[in-house]
Protein backbone atom coordinates (compact mmCIF):
# COMPACT_ATOMS: atom_id res chain seq x y z
CA UNK A 1 0.00 0.00 0.00
CA UNK A 2 1.59 2.90 -1.24
CA UNK A 3 2.51 5.77 1.74
CA UNK A 4 2.46 9.52 1.87
CA UNK A 5 5.82 10.83 3.29
CA UNK A 6 5.73 14.10 5.00
CA UNK A 7 7.93 16.35 7.21
CA UNK A 8 7.40 19.01 10.11
CA UNK A 9 9.29 21.35 10.05
CA UNK A 10 9.82 22.17 6.22
CA UNK A 11 13.58 21.99 6.50
CA UNK A 12 14.23 18.89 7.14
CA UNK A 13 14.50 17.80 3.55
CA UNK A 14 16.48 18.16 1.72
CA UNK A 15 17.48 20.89 3.53
CA UNK A 16 19.16 19.39 6.60
CA UNK A 17 20.32 16.82 4.61
CA UNK A 18 22.29 18.84 1.87
CA UNK A 19 23.94 20.39 4.68
CA UNK A 20 24.67 18.22 7.42
CA UNK A 21 25.33 14.74 5.17
CA UNK A 22 25.11 15.42 1.62
CA UNK A 23 26.95 12.27 0.90
CA UNK A 24 23.86 10.12 1.74
CA UNK A 25 21.38 11.93 -0.70
CA UNK A 26 21.07 8.97 -2.89
CA UNK A 27 20.47 6.59 0.10
CA UNK A 28 18.32 8.19 2.03
CA UNK A 29 16.23 9.13 -1.30
CA UNK A 30 15.94 5.64 -1.85
CA UNK A 31 14.89 5.12 1.61
CA UNK A 32 12.24 7.51 1.05
CA UNK A 33 10.74 5.79 -2.02
CA UNK A 34 10.92 2.57 -0.11
CA UNK A 35 8.71 4.47 2.41
CA UNK A 36 6.07 5.60 -0.09
CA UNK A 37 6.19 1.69 -1.98
CA UNK A 38 6.64 -0.51 1.22
CA UNK A 39 5.55 1.89 4.16
CA UNK A 40 7.34 3.15 7.68
CA UNK A 41 9.14 -0.29 7.86
CA UNK A 42 10.69 -1.81 4.80
CA UNK A 43 12.21 -5.14 4.62
CA UNK A 44 16.29 -4.75 4.99
CA UNK A 45 16.41 -1.84 6.65
CA UNK A 46 17.04 -2.06 10.40
CA UNK A 47 14.00 -0.22 11.78
CA UNK A 48 13.89 0.75 15.82
CA UNK A 49 11.30 1.91 17.43
CA UNK A 50 12.41 3.68 20.63
CA UNK A 51 9.36 3.49 23.39
CA UNK A 52 7.76 6.59 25.31
CA UNK A 53 11.38 7.95 26.63
CA UNK A 54 11.81 9.04 22.77
CA UNK A 55 8.21 10.15 22.67
CA UNK A 56 7.39 6.86 20.14
CA UNK A 57 9.87 7.71 17.54
CA UNK A 58 11.24 5.38 14.91
CA UNK A 59 14.73 5.23 13.52
CA UNK A 60 16.64 3.90 10.62
CA UNK A 61 20.44 4.17 10.77
CA UNK A 62 21.93 3.77 7.49
CA UNK A 63 25.66 3.54 6.35
CA UNK A 64 26.76 5.17 4.06
CA UNK A 65 30.77 5.71 3.82
CA UNK A 66 31.77 4.21 6.65
CA UNK A 67 29.90 6.96 8.70
CA UNK A 68 26.24 6.22 9.91
CA UNK A 69 23.08 8.92 8.91
CA UNK A 70 20.11 8.62 11.64
CA UNK A 71 16.91 8.57 10.13
CA UNK A 72 13.91 10.27 12.74
CA UNK A 73 10.38 9.58 11.76
CA UNK A 74 7.06 7.95 12.77
CA UNK A 75 3.96 6.98 10.99
CA UNK A 76 0.55 8.09 11.54
CA UNK A 77 -1.44 6.10 9.19
CA UNK A 78 -0.69 6.26 5.75
CA UNK A 79 1.38 9.14 6.25
CA UNK A 80 4.99 9.21 7.65
CA UNK A 81 6.45 12.57 9.01
CA UNK A 82 10.01 12.98 8.84
CA UNK A 83 11.62 15.05 11.65
CA UNK A 84 15.25 14.71 11.68
CA UNK A 85 18.05 14.05 9.32
CA UNK A 86 21.25 14.07 10.73
CA UNK A 87 25.22 12.24 10.76
CA UNK A 88 25.77 10.08 14.22
CA UNK A 89 28.29 11.98 15.82
CA UNK A 90 29.28 12.25 19.98
CA UNK A 91 26.63 11.12 22.46
CA UNK A 92 26.23 14.95 23.37
CA UNK A 93 25.42 15.15 19.41
CA UNK A 94 23.09 12.64 19.15
CA UNK A 95 21.10 13.55 22.71
CA UNK A 96 20.37 17.07 21.28
CA UNK A 97 18.87 15.52 17.65
CA UNK A 98 17.18 13.02 19.84
CA UNK A 99 15.57 16.38 21.60
CA UNK A 100 15.31 18.20 18.38
CA UNK A 101 13.39 15.13 16.89
CA UNK A 102 11.27 14.87 19.68
CA UNK A 103 10.39 18.41 20.12
CA UNK A 104 9.63 18.75 16.53
CA UNK A 105 7.39 15.62 17.17
CA UNK A 106 5.33 17.21 19.76
CA UNK A 107 4.86 20.37 17.87
CA UNK A 108 3.53 18.62 14.90
CA UNK A 109 1.15 16.49 17.28
CA UNK A 110 -0.18 19.29 18.90
CA UNK A 111 -0.49 21.21 15.55
CA UNK A 112 -2.26 17.81 13.83
CA UNK A 113 -4.55 18.10 17.18
CA UNK A 114 -5.44 21.73 16.53
CA UNK A 115 -6.24 21.69 13.09
CA UNK A 116 -8.68 18.18 13.32
CA UNK A 117 -10.22 20.60 16.46
CA UNK A 118 -10.61 22.86 13.87
CA UNK A 119 -11.75 21.07 11.25
CA UNK A 120 -14.22 19.05 13.39
CA UNK A 121 -15.72 22.34 15.00
CA UNK A 122 -16.50 23.68 11.32
CA UNK A 123 -18.03 20.95 10.62
CA UNK A 124 -20.19 20.77 13.73
CA UNK A 125 -21.08 24.55 12.66
CA UNK A 126 -22.31 23.68 9.10
CA UNK A 127 -24.92 21.22 10.86
CA UNK B 1 -6.66 12.79 8.88
CA UNK B 2 -5.81 16.68 8.83
CA UNK B 3 -2.90 17.63 6.80
CA UNK B 4 -0.31 19.48 8.58
CA UNK B 5 3.20 18.35 7.57
CA UNK B 6 4.62 19.58 4.87
CA UNK B 7 5.09 17.84 1.14
CA UNK B 8 8.35 16.40 0.67
CA UNK B 9 9.89 17.75 -3.38
CA UNK B 10 11.77 14.68 -4.28
CA UNK B 11 12.89 16.32 -7.25
CA UNK B 12 13.69 12.64 -8.50
CA UNK B 13 13.77 13.36 -12.01
CA UNK B 14 15.59 16.21 -11.78
CA UNK B 15 18.37 14.78 -9.82
CA UNK B 16 18.57 11.84 -11.96
CA UNK B 17 19.74 13.83 -14.76
CA UNK B 18 23.07 14.02 -12.75
CA UNK B 19 25.07 11.12 -14.00
CA UNK B 20 26.98 10.58 -10.96
CA UNK B 21 24.06 10.81 -8.51
CA UNK B 22 22.07 8.43 -10.63
CA UNK B 23 24.76 6.06 -10.45
CA UNK B 24 24.76 6.22 -6.97
CA UNK B 25 20.81 6.12 -6.32
CA UNK B 26 20.48 3.26 -8.88
CA UNK B 27 23.01 0.98 -6.72
CA UNK B 28 21.50 2.43 -3.14
CA UNK B 29 17.82 1.03 -4.53
CA UNK B 30 18.98 -1.98 -6.18
CA UNK B 31 21.14 -2.92 -2.95
CA UNK B 32 17.34 -2.32 -0.98
CA UNK B 33 15.70 -4.52 -3.36
CA UNK B 34 18.06 -7.26 -3.33
CA UNK B 35 18.15 -7.28 0.60
CA UNK B 36 14.26 -7.46 0.54
CA UNK B 37 14.27 -9.92 -1.93
CA UNK B 38 16.67 -12.01 0.24
CA UNK B 39 14.44 -11.66 3.08
CA UNK B 40 11.38 -12.21 1.65
CA UNK B 41 12.86 -15.79 0.49
CA UNK B 42 14.59 -16.75 3.65
CA UNK B 43 11.07 -16.69 5.28
CA UNK B 44 9.62 -18.24 2.96
CA UNK B 45 11.90 -21.09 2.86
CA UNK B 46 11.18 -21.15 6.83
CA UNK B 47 15.37 -20.24 7.57
CA UNK B 48 16.94 -18.43 10.06
CA UNK B 49 20.31 -16.54 9.15
CA UNK B 50 22.30 -18.72 10.61
CA UNK B 51 21.06 -21.62 9.07
CA UNK B 52 21.50 -19.99 5.59
CA UNK B 53 25.33 -19.50 6.75
CA UNK B 54 25.76 -23.32 7.89
CA UNK B 55 24.70 -23.81 4.19
CA UNK B 56 26.94 -21.98 2.00
CA UNK B 57 29.82 -22.20 4.75
CA UNK B 58 29.58 -19.12 6.00
CA UNK B 59 29.22 -16.60 9.54
CA UNK B 60 25.53 -15.26 10.50
CA UNK B 61 26.95 -12.04 10.33
CA UNK B 62 27.80 -11.71 6.63
CA UNK B 63 24.05 -13.33 5.84
CA UNK B 64 22.94 -10.62 8.03
CA UNK B 65 25.07 -8.39 6.71
CA UNK B 66 23.44 -9.18 2.82
CA UNK B 67 20.21 -8.69 4.55
CA UNK B 68 20.66 -5.06 5.14
CA UNK B 69 19.44 -2.46 2.31
CA UNK B 70 22.45 -0.72 3.02
CA UNK B 71 25.11 -2.96 2.33
CA UNK B 72 26.63 -2.24 -1.17
CA UNK B 73 29.91 -4.67 -1.35
CA UNK B 74 27.86 -8.31 -2.01
CA UNK B 75 29.89 -10.45 -4.09
CA UNK B 76 27.87 -12.07 -6.73
CA UNK B 77 29.49 -15.28 -6.44
CA UNK B 78 28.45 -15.26 -2.56
CA UNK B 79 24.92 -13.98 -4.12
CA UNK B 80 25.26 -17.13 -6.24
CA UNK B 81 25.86 -19.65 -3.20
CA UNK B 82 23.08 -17.56 -1.21
CA UNK B 83 20.37 -18.13 -3.92
CA UNK B 84 21.41 -21.91 -4.47
CA UNK B 85 21.37 -22.73 -0.59
CA UNK B 86 17.81 -20.99 -1.05
CA UNK B 87 16.75 -22.68 -4.14
CA UNK B 88 16.63 -19.72 -6.21
CA UNK B 89 17.38 -18.65 -9.18
CA UNK B 90 19.48 -14.89 -9.55
CA UNK B 91 18.05 -13.17 -12.89
CA UNK B 92 19.90 -9.55 -13.81
CA UNK B 93 18.58 -7.14 -15.68
CA UNK B 94 20.80 -4.70 -17.19
CA UNK B 95 18.40 -1.42 -18.09
CA UNK B 96 19.93 1.44 -19.59
CA UNK B 97 19.29 4.76 -17.84
CA UNK B 98 17.18 6.78 -20.28
CA UNK B 99 14.92 3.73 -20.56
CA UNK B 100 13.91 3.46 -17.25
CA UNK B 101 14.19 7.84 -15.96
CA UNK B 102 10.09 7.67 -17.16
CA UNK B 103 9.17 5.59 -13.79
CA UNK B 104 10.98 8.42 -11.36
CA UNK B 105 8.72 11.13 -12.82
CA UNK B 106 6.39 12.65 -10.22
CA UNK B 107 7.09 9.69 -7.54
CA UNK B 108 5.82 11.68 -4.77
CA UNK B 109 3.28 14.19 -6.31
CA UNK B 110 0.59 11.15 -7.52
CA UNK B 111 -1.76 10.12 -5.31
CA UNK B 112 -1.18 6.47 -3.98
CA UNK B 113 -4.29 5.40 -6.44
CA UNK B 114 -2.54 7.49 -9.29
CA UNK B 115 0.79 5.71 -8.12
CA UNK B 116 -0.64 2.08 -8.54
CA UNK B 117 -2.40 2.53 -11.72
CA UNK B 118 0.20 4.33 -13.30
CA UNK B 119 2.36 1.00 -12.49
CA UNK B 120 -0.74 -1.11 -14.26
CA UNK B 121 -0.74 0.98 -17.15
CA UNK B 122 2.80 1.87 -17.86
CA UNK B 123 3.98 0.88 -21.43
CA UNK B 124 6.98 -1.30 -21.09
CA UNK B 125 9.21 -1.96 -23.93
CA UNK B 126 8.58 -5.68 -25.41
CA UNK B 127 10.89 -8.45 -23.38
CA UNK B 128 8.69 -10.87 -24.73
CA UNK B 129 10.79 -14.08 -26.08
CA UNK B 130 9.68 -14.92 -29.64
CA UNK B 131 8.19 -18.11 -28.27
CA UNK B 132 6.15 -16.07 -25.65
CA UNK B 133 5.03 -13.64 -28.46
CA UNK B 134 3.94 -16.81 -30.67
CA UNK B 135 2.41 -18.06 -27.40
CA UNK B 136 0.22 -15.11 -26.87
CA UNK B 137 -0.71 -15.14 -30.90
CA UNK B 138 -1.83 -18.51 -30.21
CA UNK B 139 -4.15 -17.44 -27.26
CA UNK B 140 -5.69 -14.96 -29.36
CA UNK B 141 -6.72 -17.34 -32.13
CA UNK B 142 -8.36 -19.73 -29.05
CA UNK B 143 -10.78 -16.99 -28.48
CA UNK B 144 -12.36 -15.49 -31.57
CA UNK B 145 -14.74 -13.40 -29.76
CA UNK B 146 -12.00 -10.70 -28.46
CA UNK B 147 -12.96 -7.41 -30.20
CA UNK B 148 -8.84 -7.17 -30.23
CA UNK B 149 -6.33 -9.23 -31.70
CA UNK B 150 -3.70 -10.63 -29.85
CA UNK B 151 -1.16 -8.25 -31.57
CA UNK B 152 -3.24 -5.00 -30.91
CA UNK B 153 -2.59 -6.30 -27.00
CA UNK B 154 0.83 -6.53 -27.54
CA UNK B 155 0.87 -2.83 -28.35
CA UNK B 156 -0.90 -1.73 -25.96
CA UNK B 157 1.08 -3.94 -22.92
CA UNK B 158 3.84 -5.70 -24.33
CA UNK B 159 3.94 -9.44 -22.95
CA UNK B 160 2.11 -7.59 -19.60
CA UNK B 161 -0.31 -9.11 -16.89
CA UNK B 162 -2.94 -6.52 -18.49
CA UNK B 163 -2.65 -8.43 -21.87
CA UNK B 164 -3.27 -11.59 -20.82
CA UNK B 165 -5.67 -10.81 -18.51
CA UNK B 166 -7.52 -9.27 -21.92
CA UNK B 167 -7.30 -11.82 -23.73
CA UNK B 168 -8.84 -14.00 -21.26
CA UNK B 169 -11.66 -11.79 -20.08
CA UNK B 170 -13.69 -11.60 -23.30
CA UNK B 171 -13.34 -15.53 -23.75
CA UNK B 172 -15.66 -17.96 -23.31
CA UNK B 173 -14.37 -19.69 -20.92
CA UNK B 174 -13.84 -16.61 -18.82
CA UNK B 175 -17.82 -16.23 -18.83
CA UNK B 176 -18.84 -19.46 -18.43
CA UNK B 177 -16.56 -19.12 -14.96
CA UNK B 178 -18.86 -15.84 -13.84
CA UNK B 179 -21.49 -16.65 -11.42
CA UNK B 180 -24.82 -14.88 -12.56
CA UNK B 181 -24.77 -12.83 -9.52
CA UNK B 182 -21.69 -10.83 -10.59
CA UNK B 183 -22.41 -10.76 -13.79
CA UNK B 184 -23.35 -6.54 -14.60
CA UNK B 185 -26.19 -5.98 -16.29
CA UNK B 186 -26.55 -2.99 -18.10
Amino acid sequence: MPHDVRQWPNSVYPDEVTAECPEALHVIDALLLNFTRHGPSPDGYSVKTLGKEFGGLWQINLKVQKRQVRVLYAPYGQQIVLFRIHKKGSPQEQRRAYGLAIQRKREFEAEKERAEREKNGRRRTLH
Amino acid sequence: MADVAHSIDFRLSEKLCDREYRQKFFLAECSANIAAQLIALRKRRDLKQGEVANLIGTRQPAISRYEQADYQSRSFSVLQKVAAALDARIRVLIEPSEDVLSEYDDEQVDSPEAVVLKEIIRPRPSTATEPEKKQSVRLGNLFPKNEMSAASYEQIAPSSEISKIGLFENSAAFQRFQPESLTARF
